[in-house]
């Protein structure tokens, strides 16, 4: 058990770290995701299942989509621009 | 006033850019309906529905530049060409303000890589610092369960021994934060409604999304499974709300899966089939009846405190679903507003409305 929690924590910076190094937006997002996921299964084993329900609705669902909307729509601005420059 | 004027000019030529397109003819025929159009549109703006086809409706995505300049456009336009308008005083002091311009330009290059490194260190230093102190703060903290911890006080006595007789519900958490705490649960709710309130007044126009996005059908998978999946999220989602009161869950969880739940059927059939069945009007007006309904409830406990008054409504008998006293419908309301605003968050992220 404290085995899984030390493989759980050390996950949970390996993470933290890899969100801030990756290049491209969406991996990161991805690994925000399972961030959350992971901090969801630590709040269950510290016994607080109404946070790990929240972190897992919240942290993983919600603002995985929001996150991954504003960066379509940046990508259809960009698309949108350097069409409109293609054209002159 | 020659300054005055002179920044009038400026802004005739800026507009003059601005409207200078290829396609004049069709860009001055938007312009005339533009005026006609002028006071449908504010006074339809007011409105929730609204029909009235406007010069939205053809505007294209590459209409719109996000206030991002164009490298093409030559700023000496604006700056310094007008001299023969403008007397000589100003002639040459725009003249000078340009050739400062130049040199800034060759500056800007060294000035902004040396910046570069400074913030860099600075923000890495800062970064270790921050760590650090928490780090230590850490090492500070009562061991995870330890009965000689200063939050095992006589509040979580009260609570964890007289909770069940005073709030009727077996989730604790539930009788916490939405019985003795229970402000501090409408001040959530608040906040997540002065968001949305801010998103809808900073996107929502009248005409949808000013950046249209390209509309693609999604795979046929992928629409088949979510219409599986969707019904199984939204039972899920009512199951954690009503069940607030006796198992891990409640208004928020259950609210935003409820919301997830919307927002995925609106990302694989398109936001027009939930609008359908909730519409801008609708979901504003159920949640602020939501609100409405909690902050009269409960609005008292700001003032009295986490004592608590009896609410009249029997508490049953703990462990049922029909326990509890007020905690199944403040749940309910909650789960309600975080719903209606995590699609209502999505809606307008997406297509400008809701």
């Amino acid at each position: 058990m404290v085995f899984f929690q030390i493989l759980l924590l050390g996950f949970l910076v390996f993470c933290a770290l890899a969100v801030s190094f990756t290049k491209r937006i969406i991996s990161a997002v991805v690994i925000f995701m399972s961030y959350s996921i992971v901090m969801s299964i630590i709040w269950l084993m510290l016994e607080s299942p109404d946070l790990a329900l929240t972190e897992a609705a919240v942290g993983a669902g919600i603002t995985s989509v929001i996150f991954l909307l504003v960066i379509k729509r940046i990508n259809t601005m960009e698309e949108a621009r350097s069409n409109a420059r293609g054209k002159k | 006033m020659p300054e005055a004027k002179n920044d009038k000019n400026k802004f005739d030529k800026f507009v003059n850019w601005v409207n200078a397109d290829e396609d004049i003819s069709s860009r001055e025929e938007e312009n005339i309906a533009d005026d006609d159009n002028d006071n449908r549109n504010d006074k339809s703006r007011d409105h929730f529905d609204n029909d009235s086809p406007s010069i939205c409706d053809r505007l294209e995505p590459e209409d719109f530049h996000m206030g991002v300049v164009d490298e093409e456009f030559d700023y000496s336009e604006m700056f310094g060409d007008d001299s023969g308008r403008i007397d000589q005083d100003q002639a040459a002091a725009l003249a000078e303000n340009s050739a400062r311009r130049v040199v800034l330009r060759k500056g800007v290059r060294d000035r902004f890589r040396t910046t570069q490194v400074f913030f860099t260190l600075v923000s890495v230093l800062l970064t270790i610092g921050i760590v650090g102190v928490l780090l230590l703060a850490l090492s500070q903290m009562p061991q995870f369960g330890d009965p000689a911890s200063p939050t095992n006080n006589e509040v979580y006595e009260r609570y964890v021994q007289r909770g069940v007789e005073d709030t009727g519900a077996t989730n604790i958490v539930a009788a916490i934060i939405l019985d003795y705490r229970a402000f501090d649960t409408l001040g959530e709710a608040f906040v997540l409604f002065t968001a949305l309130i801010g998103v809808i007044m900073l996107v929502r126009t009248s005409c949808g999304s000013q950046f249209i996005l390209v509309e693609r059908t999604q795979p046929l998978m992928l629409r088949f499974m979510i219409m599986l999946i969707s019904p199984f999220i939204l039972i899920y989602g009512i199951y954690i709300l009503l069940n607030g009161h006796l198992t891990p869950g409640g208004g928020f969880s259950g609210g935003a899966i409820l919301g997830s739940a919307l927002s995925l059927y609106a990302i694989s059939f398109g936001a027009q089939k939930v609008r359908t069945l909730l519409s801008f009007k609708t979901l504003l007006i159920s949640i602020s009846i939501a609100l409405l309904f909690y902050a009269i409830v409960k609005g008292y406990s700001f003032v009295i405190g986490a004592s608590g008054l009896s609410s009249g409504i029997p508490l049953g008998t703990p462990g049922n679903l029909f326990s509890g006293g007020l905690i199944v419908p403040l749940n309910i309301s909650v789960g309600i507003v975080v719903a209606f605003t995590v699609y209502g968050l999505y809606a307008l992220f997406s297509e400008g409305e809701v």
